[in-house]
């Protein structure tokens, strides 16, 4: 079963996802903040990160461009989530080398469909 | 304009998150699963973070500040509330995916989570629709949001030349939400209404008991007490239960609508109000709140008369024959009627003579209680007091409401009666009053019964020569009796006890009446008369007695010398050589009586006991005589402890 890790500090959020995500029996493990994401990443290597874009410590762009640049990390897809919804948004964050884009709050039906394409 | 444009904001966007508030109560009463209710919780927080989040947004957008400003802020509190909203919608639907994996069907449950989702995702779209205009109050905004914000504020201009006959009324208007709550009283003042406002239900409570509202607008989920547990407070409270209640709510369920009317609300009107309905709502209110004033007051007015007339009529007769002659179609006819009734004479014996000896004060509190005991059993069976002549009543059984058994029950009523004269008796002693004793009358006959008099000066009353029959008959009873006439006795079918028959005469009457002593009567009364038996002692010496006989109220010239022998409470034993007829009546002296006690006493001839040639020996009671008088003749006798030596 595909693994994902999803970063985000939002806990109510973060909650959600993940039982959602594992009652369609993905293999889930969270991060609070991007630096933590990144360190997660690397050692257990998920087959998708879902990443909020406003982390603290370290912010999902930022997280996404080191492990687009790391070779161990590298082939990883990462979706992008964010609240903001302002435009360029979504230029960003594919620019940061994120392999989708998505909005919250979260359709789950449209999520899946995005990791579905991805894996 | 920007104050009230920002009023009207904040109830749209409120008016999502008051359903959510809404439903999650529902689902707080209705969710069973611990998993569920910790979820539940999470909505909870998220929808209260989202109303923050929404006036703080409403705050900020209404204030001064640059572009650029702006335009953080704004992404903060799109952020924030896409955060927030999201919570609410994503946690209904894991709740519904779990309670979907349990294989529960379709339920209340479900449907109030579908709401969930759906008022957060309209509250979103809300939202992402206000961001995009640069200022949310313009009308622009407001149009994008399909709220015509332009015709609420026309409506509230042209309120007042709209009314054609306005109606208006003390409204109290209870919300927790303070722009609901203003908006309101707005749209109210202007149609001239006077507004009272109030922050949660408990407020509610306060204040509709300090004063009560012609209207209450009651919020329905509020904080400290909901609208229902208010109406549920109000309906146990008489004085409030009358409030018309019109519940304004968030929620756009069919169930709480049905819920609040059943809890007692006049009306529901769901939130954000419309103007014209709420204008309807109230001006129904009022006019059916004005109608059921005045069939109240009327209801008073009816109350009032019933009430006087009651208390007038009750003195006489028993709530319930004064509620037949009100209930009655033709207001009872009063007018003259021949009836089959019993008649009831009653008369404290002696009584003329007491009156002489007490004092204008004892004489009335010795009247009220014994009126005092015998009304109640009067009108225990059904009897109606025709009068009170001094120490006399005169009642009557079967006037005027026709009762079929009226002899029995006026026979049971006065033996009750005289064994309430213990009672009388225990007052009187206690009041330091003189014992008395009464005789009762029972006559049964056909009198005209109705209302007698002149124009100026009317009475109900009975004549017919059965009532001058039964004063007659009441001439011949003595203390502790009732007698009753042969009519009477013919019509009581159950049983009686008869102490002895007498014939008497009596004027207007051709034939001798029979009267008859009764101390019984049985099924379904069973009243006996207690009777304390009377021990008559030896006197020492005899007592000369002076005694003539009285007729009417003429006495005899002939004067009959008589001697007592024994004695004991009002009864006594007598000698004398002159044939006495049986309840002949005695007026007696008694020349040895010291000589302040010069009075003279009354007695009445109860029973020849012995003759021996002409020496009769009778047994008498004394009717009428002073305390003292019959004190002296009590102190003649020989008490047993004397004898027995």
């Amino acid at each position: 079963m595909p693994s994902i890790l999803i970063v985000e500090d939002n806990e109510m959020n973060r909650d959600m996802l993940s039982r959602r995500l594992k009652r369609k029996g993905f293999d889930i493990s969270v991060a609070v903040d991007g630096q933590q994401g990144v360190v997660m990443a690397s050692h257990s290597k998920p087959d998708l990160i879902l990443m909020d874009m406003s982390l603290p410590i370290k912010d999902g762009w930022t997280a996404t461009r080191e492990l687009k640049e790391k070779a161990g990390t590298r082939d990883i897809k990462i979706i992008a989530l964010t609240a903001h919804a302002m435009e360029g948004d979504r230029q960003r964050a594919l620019g940061a080398g994120c392999d989708d884009y998505d909005t919250k709050p979260i359709d789950l039906k449209r999520l899946l469909g995005k990791i579905e394409a991805l894996l | 304009m920007v104050s009230a444009r920002l009023d009207i904001l904040r109830q749209e966007l409120l008016a999502p998150i008051l359903s959510i508030e809404g439903y999650t109560e529902l689902l707080r009463g209705s969710l069973k699963d611990e998993d569920f209710l910790s979820d539940l919780e999470k909505i909870e927080k998220a929808s209260i973070q989202t109303r923050g989040l929404v006036y703080e947004m409403l705050e900020a957008e209404s204030s001064e500040r640059s572009e650029e400003d702006r335009d953080s802020q704004r992404s903060k509190y799109k952020h924030d509330l896409r955060n927030s909203v999201g919570a609410i919608a994503g946690y209904s639907e894991i709740i519904l995916e779990d309670m979907e994996d349990d294989g529960a069907g379709e339920g209340e449950d479900h449907e109030y989570l579908n709401h969930l989702v759906g008022e957060a995702n309209k509250l979103l779209d809300m939202l992402e629709t206000l961001f995009q205009s640069d200022d949310i109050f313009s009308e622009a905004a407001g149009e994008s949001l399909n709220v015509d914000i332009h015709s609420i504020f026309d409506s509230f201009e042209k309120a007042e030349v709209e009314g054609v006959e306005v109606i208006t009324g003390h409204i109290l208007i209870v919300d927790d939400n303070e722009s609901v709550r203003n908006i309101l009283a707005h749209k109210l003042k202007k149609q001239g209404h006077t507004i009272r406002m109030g922050g949660s239900g408990r407020e509610a409570l306060n204040l509709i008991r300090e004063q009560v509202p012609d209207i209450l607008l009651l919020d329905l989920f509020m904080y400290d007490m909901n609208g229902f547990e208010v109406l549920k407070e109000m309906h146990k409270d008489e004085d409030l239960r009358s409030i018309p209640v019109i519940i304004i709510t968030g929620l756009k369920d069919k169930n709480a609508a049905v819920r609040c009317i059943e809890a007692g609300a006049f009306d529901i009107l769901t939130k954000p109000v419309n103007p014209a309905l709420l204008d309807a709502r109230v001006t129904a209110c009022l006019e059916k709140k004005a109608w059921r004033d005045k069939e109240q007051e009327y209801q008073r007015e009816l109350e009032k008369s019933f009430a006087l007339i009651r208390q007038v009529f009750g003195r006489y007769m028993s709530d319930e024959v004064v509620k037949e002659i009100l209930e009655a179609d033709d207001g009872m006819a009063l007018g003259g009627a021949k009836q089959q009734i019993t008649i009831m004479m009653t008369d404290i014996r002696g009584f003329s003579m007491l009156s002489q000896e007490l004092d204008a004060e004892d004489c009335v509190s010795l009247l009220n209680n014994y009126f005092g005991t015998m009304t109640p059993l009067i009108q225990k069976y059904g009897g109606v007091i025709n009068e009170f002549l001094g120490d006399a009543i005169l009642a009557i059984f079967g006037a005027p409401v026709a009762i079929e058994d009226h002899a029995p029950k006026a026979l049971a009523c006065a033996l009750e009666m005289q064994n309430g004269m213990n009672d009388v008796n225990q007052r009187n002693r206690e009041m330091g009053l003189p014992e008395v004793e009464m005789g009762i009358a029972l006559n049964t006959g056909e009198v005209v019964v109705g209302n007698i008099g002149s124009e100026r000066r009317q009475k109900y009353g009975v004549v017919g020569h059965h009532v001058n029959l039964t004063a007659r008959i009441e001439s011949f009873t003595i203390g502790r009796q009732v007698m009753i006439s042969q009519y009477t006795m013919e019509a009581i079918e159950t049983a009686v006890k008869v102490a002895q028959t007498l014939e008497v005469e009596a004027k207007g009457i051709r034939n001798p009446v029979k009267i008859y002593e009764v101390v019984g009567i049985g099924e379904p009364f069973n009243v006996s008369l207690v009777r304390k038996e009377v021990t008559l002692l030896p006197l020492a010496e005899p007592l000369l007695m002076h005694m003539r006989t009285l007729t009417g109220k003429a006495v005899a010239d002939e004067t009959i010398h008589a001697h007592i022998i024994e004695a004991g409470g009002r009864a006594a034993i007598m000698q004398c050589g002159t044939e006495l007829e049986k309840l002949t009546n005695l007026r007696v002296t008694i020349p040895s009586f010291p000589q302040s006690l010069d009075e003279q006493l009354f007695a009445k001839v109860m029973k020849l006991i012995d003759r021996q040639d002409d020496r009769y020996i009778y047994r008498i009671q004394i009717t009428s005589a002073a305390q003292a008088a019959r004190d002296f003749i009590l102190s003649q006798v020989v008490e047993p402890s004397a004898t027995s030596d």
